[in-house]
This record gives C-alpha cells, structure tokens and sequence, in this order.
C-alpha cells in the first residue's frame, strides 16, 4: 500500500514538474515582445550586445531577459527535483539493501520484481 | 491498484520479446564489493553519462554547425545568438567534455593506485588508456571547431609538435593538418576525426572495456586482497544502480549549473594571416605535457630539446599503457615503489598544470 501511495505520488510529482517546466519554458522562449516592455526589460535588452556577424566576439550566456529568467527557474526547478529524487532515491537504497540482507533476492522467486 | 496491474502488464510484454527478466536477474546475481574504495567505481558509470551527453548535445550542435573556414566562426555565433538556447547546448557540450575527461584521469589514477590493473585486469586497464587517449583526441578536435584565434593557434602548436619525432613526425603533422599548414582542410579533418571517426573508435574500446568488467567483475582493493578478509558484496542491481542514480544526479545539476552561470564565449573569427596572440594555452588537460615540452633545453648532446622532450613524453605514454606488464605481481603484492611513483606522477602533473596557469 506504501509503495503503491509513493509511486503514484512520484508520478503525480513528475507530471507535475514536467507541466511547469514546460509553461515556464513556453513563457520564456515566445518570440514575440511585448507590445511595450517595461522600461528595466527595455534597458537590459538595449544593453545585450547585438546579433554577432563575423569577426566579432560573442559574450556568453542568454541574449535576452525573458530567456534568462526563464533559465534560471529551470534551474530551481531542476534543483528541488534533484533534491526530491536524491531523497527518494536514499530511501530505496536503504530498502534494497534491508532486503538484501534479509535474504530476499536469494530467492529465485523475486528475481522479477523492482 | 489500476497502475500497478497495467505496470505489472507492461513488463511482462516487454520481457516476453526482450527477455527483461534475465536481464534484470543476471545484473541481480552480479555482485560489487563494498569497500571504503568503492567510491572510485562509481567514476566509471558517471563517464558513460557524460559521454551520453557529449553525444546528445554534440548531434544538436552539428545540425548548425557548418566545417568551412568562412562559416566555422559565424555558425558558432549563430547558435550562442540566434538559436533558441544554443549558448547553453554548447555550454553543456563543453563542461561536460571537461568533466568526462577529468572523471576518465581520475577513475585510471584510482585504479592505478589501488594496482587493479594487475592479473587478470591487463586488458582492461590497456582498454582504459585507450579511451583516455580518445577522450583527449575530442578535446583537441573539438578545441578547433570553434575556429577562432585562440583555438587556431593552439592547434598550430599542438599540430607542430609531432614534427619533433625523428622519421615519421613530419608525415603525421601533414596527415593531422592536412597539408603543410593549419587551413581550412585541418577544420574539416578535424570535424570528421570529431562527429566519426573518434565516436566509432570510443565506442569500439567502450564496448570492449564494459564486456572486460563484465566477466572479470571489480577488483577488491590491495588492503583486503592482503588480508583476505570476506568483503561484503551487493548486488548490483538495485542496491549498487540506486546509489549510482544518486551520484548521476548531484553531477547532472553540478554540470547544468556551471553550463548555466559559466558558458563559454566565442573569440574573434581567426585570421591565418594573423600572428598569434600572446600567451596560448591549450585545455587544462594538456598543460602539463606543454610546460613539459617548456622546460626542456633547446639542445640537449646533438638532439634537440624539443625532440628529447616529446621522445619522453611518447616513452611515458607507452610506459602508462603497458604498465601492467611492468608491474606483473600478484593482486595481493605490496608494490610501495609503484605506489610512489604514480604519486610522484600526480604531483608532478599538477605543480606543472599549476605553474603553466600561473605564468
């Protein structure tokens, strides 16, 4: 019963991850502006440097704020993912190795199950 | 109840045409050792995921990449500029090259050190070597792609040292520039040794290097071959892919982190006509080996310094390779000797990285 509450938790949880990343990512890559961007976006955008042609140097990073948020709620996201699967993950080697040395996968019955 | 019933027939679909279930029983009954040195083995499944990546994120970057000497430059810029998140597909591409090469000397220096390399591990060891080598090869390849002045120059250093080998150096410089000089025939080359020729080889050695694991499994660390102690064992699947999965996530939000806040930039289109810029230096990776190449004479008895320099390099490279051979004692031998030269090896790779950095 445990098990089954927690897998369909993860997946619930996966989904629900999978949704927001991809509205965020959605929001972020549109390209159209904004009919009439706020004047912080519209000093950050003029202070990008301009599309590189040849013979110049291209700096890193994101080419506009709007990607750039976007990027950086990626990596929120990405980090409380990490954060909830490494938690998930603990806790199914503390279950794998109680089996193991319960003797559990000794049995050729068991061989299939995960 | 719903899901675990459609799950459960899911599986059972699968393993009916895919025979999943000796799969997954055959990697039950592999067991790994657990040791306090066990920690060094996890390097090896954590190399494969970057080099997944490498693969992943390299097939991307070649869609817009174009290998000419007008577009090389300008189809980079473009995919930093114009493509949607293409800054951060090539900064992946370039972290995660750095942090399968690091992780590939790390996992063979373990080895080295904890001498699993010894009977019957030979050809795994010979088989790990290759793949640094191949490993090294991508990075000096793709170190060029970005055609820009920095990356033509160092490829024009790097390309010119082979000439200091006696009879057969000036064909292979010939053979990696493809003509007398560093041209638009070398980008070429170079593209091609890059996305097939070198991921055809790695995968060779790779398959190989897995299968040697397979059937001659890990090695127990020299202490516990000494004192023949049982070592507790688990089974590799699920209790050793659990922990592994743990590992590959921390590493995956590490490299995304820094391919996020530190992309790499792009410099000016390089000119061949142009003199090189001031104080070229290639990946950290090669530092050593170029302020090796520094340090030497410039005559040393009638040879060259140059020649004598990249002769010891070629003679420690062989050395490395065949370093089992060398050391052919039993698993369980003590071999302190082998054990200070390979730190020696260690300190002397890094106070001349670090020296080259400084300079």
């Amino acid at each position: 019963m445990k098990r089954r509450t927690a897998r369909v938790g993860c997946v619930l949880l996966a989904v629900l991850f999978t949704l927001l990343f991809a509205s965020d990512f959605l929001k972020a890559q549109r390209s159209s502006p904004p009919p009439q961007p706020a004047p912080a976006a519209k000093k950050a955008l003029e202070a990008a440097p301009a599309p590189s042609k040849a013979g110049q140097e291209v700096g890193p990073g994101p080419r506009n704020p709007k990607e750039r948020i976007g990027v950086y709620v990626f990596m929120a996201w990405l980090w409380i993912s990490i954060i909830v699967l490494v938690y998930i993950l603990r806790a199914k080697v503390k279950e794998a190795d109680r089996l193991f040395d319960a003797g559990y996968f000794k049995d050729e019955k068991h061989n299939h199950s995960g | 109840m719903k899901i675990s019933r459609l799950w459960a027939g899911f599986r059972s679909w699968l393993d009916e045409r895919l025979g999943w279930g000796a799969v997954l029983g055959f990697l039950r009954q592999k067991k790994v050792p657990q040791t306090r040195h066990t920690i060094w083995a996890y390097t090896g499944s954590a190399i494969l995921m970057f080099f997944i990546i490498q693969v992943v994120t390299g097939i991307i970057l070649a869609f817009y990449y174009r290998p000419t000497l007008e577009a090389a430059n300008s189809s980079v810029a473009r995919i930093m500029t114009d493509i949607p998140l293409g800054w951060v597909v090539r900064s992946i591409h370039s972290w995660s090259a750095t942090f399968m090469i690091a992780l590939v000397i790390v996992h063979l220096t373990s080895i080295w050190i904890l001498k699993s390399y010894r009977r019957p591990r030979e050809m795994t060891w010979m088989s790990g070597v290759l793949l640094l080598v191949c490993s090294l090869a991508f990075g000096f390849t793709g170190y060029l792609l970005p055609w820009d002045d920095l990356s033509l120059s160092a490829t024009k250093v790097g390309t010119d040292i082979p000439r200091a080998i006696p009879v057969i150096g000036n064909f292979f410089t010939k053979l990696l520039r493809g003509g007398e000089d560093v041209s638009g025939d070398t980008l070429t080359r170079f593209f091609g040794f890059h996305i097939s020729i070198l991921p055809l080889a790695l995968l060779a050695v790779l398959i190989v290097h897995i299968f040697l694991i397979q059937k001659l499994g890990m090695s127990l660390p020299l202490q516990e071959e000494i004192k023949k102690k049982q070592v507790r064992e688990i089974p590799f699947w699920p209790n050793f892919i659990f922990r592994e999965m743990i590992l590959w996530l921390v590493l995956l939000g590490v490299l995304l982190s820094l391919a996020v806040f530190l992309p790499p930039g792009l410099g000016q289109a390089a000119d061949l006509r142009a003199p090189a810029p001031e104080g070229i230096k290639p990946e950290w990776y090669f530092l050593f080996l170029f302020q090796t190449l520094k340090i030497f004479p410039a005559h040393i008895l009638f040879l060259s310094g140059e020649t004598v320099a990249v002769l010891f390099i070629l003679a420690g490279g062989l050395i490395f390779f065949f370093f089992p051979f060398l050391d052919n004692k039993p698993a369980s031998a003590k071999g302190k000797v082998l054990t200070a030269v390979a730190w020696l090896f260690i300190f002397y790779a890094l106070a001349l990285s670090i020296w080259s950095l400084l300079e």
